[in-house]
């Protein structure tokens, strides 16, 4: 029954019922007014379609189906009101966390949001032809059908295996727009959203394999994602966990919104929407215990906000009957299980990614998952609760640049001299470094990029003093070795014993010369080696070492069989003036690969005359600045082969 | 039954000969309907208002900004047509010579009207369709076509005719 039919008819009539029975002896102009009327009131009601219910399993093929009806149902439940509530009250918080990559990391698709281009585009990879379409605001993929393809994951196949079966989608929702932006089709599973195996490159204006993007072993078959099965936890508000029998993803909201670090807001909401209440409450600074604000709570607990997403964990072992969901202000470490180093839980899952995910001195290598590395870091654990530091030490949601979340003033050396306030007057004395240069930034030296995702390396988020005995031990890059990319461990080992009074164990003779950057790019396993190629594109390196020594071992990683480290490795090339016009597709022919990796040895013939000879034997470069190819080819030899996943 | 209003409606039906009400009549009626309209569109303004104060979300949330506005604009338009029919109770008294048959077509189709511009906004917010307005808007389309008769003719007599008080 459409109610709203049955009203309108209702007052129609009612307004118009005693003008139309008085009508009999009006004037021809009269009648023709109010016959115009009736009309437009009936043409209304004929006309306009009765309002759309969504159907259990629209046609995915059909335009008109609203874009609401394919994707997950948003909807405020007991608990959660959702950030357009939040709204009424705050909207100077509200504008702030607007324009965070948090808002956005989930989004419904529309030409406002979709960054990359669709219009008429042809992609192809392993095998495998994608049409990208835009048609007026909408977006389609003509694709190899996915239901096609999760039926043979789901059946321990190759979902590549045999031909495809075409077909056509609408893209209906999208996660990212910082870094990368990945797009979601629906399929006829539930509201299950597959993920277009192609990844816009937001910074290179490209589009990427999606299997090529990420450090997986070589030869790896497709994995398809499927988003309400593993990025809703995270990427939306309040999911409402699916129970065997049930197949429709229902949230509060689409990406991480106000109440995903506040808590459920609907008591704090109820509370306060009675004006008077708002009027008491008014200047008291009482602390409303039905809403939580990371701001104002202890270390541990606001860390713990930001661990529930930017860590790496399960519930297997939690008991669900008794423990009821994280929400912020719980303890975290009762309502998940954490994948500390060298845990026998998340080995038993993936081995490989359990120990591609750690350094084997028990630092985290993986982005996003900071918790894990803030959390074993001296300033977090030697500290009393009143004094220890916490993600909001450094981070704001609402004021900061939206790039990394950095509060204000919090990209430079105040983040730390905040405790450390001995060196506020004294920093070159204690660094040893032009107090306006890059090793005088407390983050050089004691966050290296140690971590690795998004195709770059990140700062690791373990404070710690470099260490040239960890570093040979475990095959970690520190920070003085992240800058001068051209020196051996020992150099590092002399500078802080000299410097620091931090002694070494004695080196073996390969960290004697030999740097410690080339080692790691010839003979690192996998994540080292994208680490290492990172770095030697980062500006500071480059200036803090002020010559390219290092082209030889980027040339190598061009033919490296991980597609990521072949970009990486292309990409530190191309940041150096000598390269910038460099062309290399890094999912290409191995033949073109070889050309390439050619090509940029035939250029660095010019170059190496350039390199300090001071610099060479770390390098492996002869006195006229050849590669002395028998060391060379020897570290290759070593490269560590492991496979290595990383669990970004 | 001879009860005050039973008698009262027989006075009216009296005055009213051949179903057509004399000019104090018609006069009344307005003045009534439009003290009555702006109360009842006051009030409205003031649950709005109130509205607002208790934060309700079904009235403040983002994706019912159409909701806010219909409802607005009833509360407006309502008000307003209130004081047109004020207006028009001391026009119809000024204009004597109005034939009456002509001057009841207008004054019904001013009730029309005002019944249905406010209301016609009102069903629209109520039932939004993805966040616009519902199919009520049809009948504000219809309702201003119906006063713009109703100005149009009262205009056209306010032109033409003397007034009969001085």
């Amino acid at each position: 029954m459409d109610w709203e039919l049955i009203v309108y008819l209702l007052v129609s009539g009612f307004a118009l019922l005693p003008l139309i029975v008085r009508l009999q002896k009006a004037s021809v102009g009269i009648k023709i007014v109010s016959g115009l009327v009736v009309t437009i009131v009936l043409a209304g009601a004929i006309l306009v379609p009765p309002q759309m219910r969504p159907p259990e399993q629209p046609d995915l093929t059909d335009a008109t189906v609203p874009i609401k009806h394919l994707i997950p149902t948003q909807r405020p439940d007991q608990e959660f009101v959702s950030s357009k509530t939040c709204r009424g009250c705050h909207p100077q918080e509200h504008a702030s966390w607007h324009q965070t990559y948090h808002r956005s990391m989930t989004q419904v698709v529309s030409p406002d949001t979709v960054l990359a281009p669709f219009d008429d585009v042809h992609l192809k990879s392993r095998g495998r032809e994608f049409h990208l379409a835009r048609e007026g605001d909408q977006f389609w993929v003509t694709m190899p059908d996915p239901d096609m393809e999760h039926m043979k994951q789901h059946q321990g196949k190759d979902p590549l295996e045999g031909d495809p079966r075409m077909t056509r989608r609408r893209i209906v929702m999208m996660t990212g727009s910082h870094h990368y932006q990945c797009y979601w089709v629906r399929i006829a599973r539930g509201n299950d959203m597959s993920q277009l195996p192609w990844i816009w490159d937001i910074r290179e204006q490209e589009w990427l394999p999606a299997e090529d993007v990420f450090i997986r072993p070589p030869g790896h078959g497709r994995r398809l994602q499927v988003w309400n099965d593993s990025c809703v936890v995270c990427h939306a508000l309040n999911e409402r966990e699916r129970k065997t029998d049930e197949l429709f993803t229902e949230v509060t909201e689409l990406g991480i919104s106000c109440e995903a670090c506040h808590g459920p807001g609907r008591a704090h909401v109820e509370h306060y929407r009675n004006p008077l209440t708002r009027y008491q409450a008014h200047g008291k600074k009482v602390k409303d215990t039905r809403i939580i604000n990371p701001a104002t709570c202890s270390a541990t607990v606001s860390s713990q906000i930001c661990g529930r997403c930017h860590s790496a964990w399960d519930k297997t072992g939690i008991d669900r009957q008794s423990v009821p969901p994280y929400r912020p202000g719980d303890d975290l470490e009762k309502s998940i299980h954490l994948f500390r180093f060298g845990d026998k839980l998340a080995e038993s899952f993936n081995q490989v990614m359990a120990r591609s995910a750690y350094w084997q001195d028990g630092t985290l290598r993986v982005g996003g998952r900071e918790y894990l590395a803030m959390t074993d870091s001296p300033c977090y654990t030697r500290p009393p609760e009143a004094h220890r530091m916490s993600c909001l030490s450094c981070h704001s949601m609402h004021r900061s640049d939206p790039n990394d979340q950095l509060a204000t003033r919090m990209d430079g050396n105040h983040a730390c001299l905040q405790c450390h306030q001995q060196f506020k007057t004294r920093i070159s004395e204690h660094t040893h470094h032009a107090a306006n240069s890059s090793g005088s930034k407390c983050y050089n030296c004691h966050m290296p990029h140690t971590s690795y995702a998004l195709l770059k390396a990140i700062r690791s988020h373990r404070v710690e003093v470099p260490s040239a005995s960890v570093s040979a031990a475990v095959d970690k890059p520190n920070g003085c070795n992240q800058c001068h990319l051209d020196k051996s461990l020992q150099w590092t080992a002399d500078y802080l014993g000299k410097w620091y009074k931090i002694k070494t164990e004695p080196l073996a003779p390969q960290h004697q010369v030999q740097s410690a950057t080339l080692a790691l790019l010839l003979r690192g396993d996998a994540a080292e080696r994208a680490i290492s190629a990172w770095i030697c594109g980062w500006p500071e390196a480059q200036q803090a070492t002020g010559h390219h020594g290092l082209v030889p071992a980027l040339a190598q990683l061009l033919t490296d069989p991980y597609v990521a480290i072949r970009r990486l490795a292309f990409q530190s090339l191309r940041s150096m003036k000598e390269f910038e016009d460099l062309q290399f597709d890094f999912v290409g022919s191995e033949k073109h690969r070889t050309e390439v990796q050619q090509q940029v040895m035939l250029r660095w013939e010019s170059l190496r005359g350039t390199i300090p000879e001071i610099s060479r034997p770390a390098l492996l470069l002869d006195d006229q600045g050849k590669v002395q190819l028998e060391p060379f080819l020897e570290l290759l030899k070593q490269r560590d082969d492991q496979p290595v996943e990383f669990p970004e | 039954m001879n009860t005050p209003v039973a008698s009262r409606k027989r006075k009216r039906r009296k005055a009213a000969v051949g179903g057509i009400l004399t000019a104090r009549q018609v006069c009344t009626r307005h003045l009534r309907f439009g003290w009555i309209s702006l109360a009842v569109f006051s009030l409205l303004g003031l649950i709005l208002e109130g509205m607002h104060g208790f934060k309700l979300e079904f009235y403040l949330a983002e994706d019912t900004a159409s909701r806010r506005i219909c409802w607005m604009v009833a509360h407006a338009s309502g008000t307003c047509l209130s004081l047109v029919h004020i207006s028009f109770a001391v026009t119809i008294l000024y204009f004597a010579d109005w034939r009456p048959r002509s001057r009841q077509v207008a004054s019904y189709s001013l009730c029309s009207a005002s019944l249905l511009i406010p209301l016609g906004f009102l069903l629209a917010g109520w039932f939004l369709r993805d966040g616009k307005p519902g199919m009520g808007i049809g009948m504000v389309l219809a309702a201003a076509l119906l006063l713009m008769s109703v100005l149009w003719g009262t205009a056209v007599h306010a032109g033409k005719q003397q007034p009969a008080v001085r």
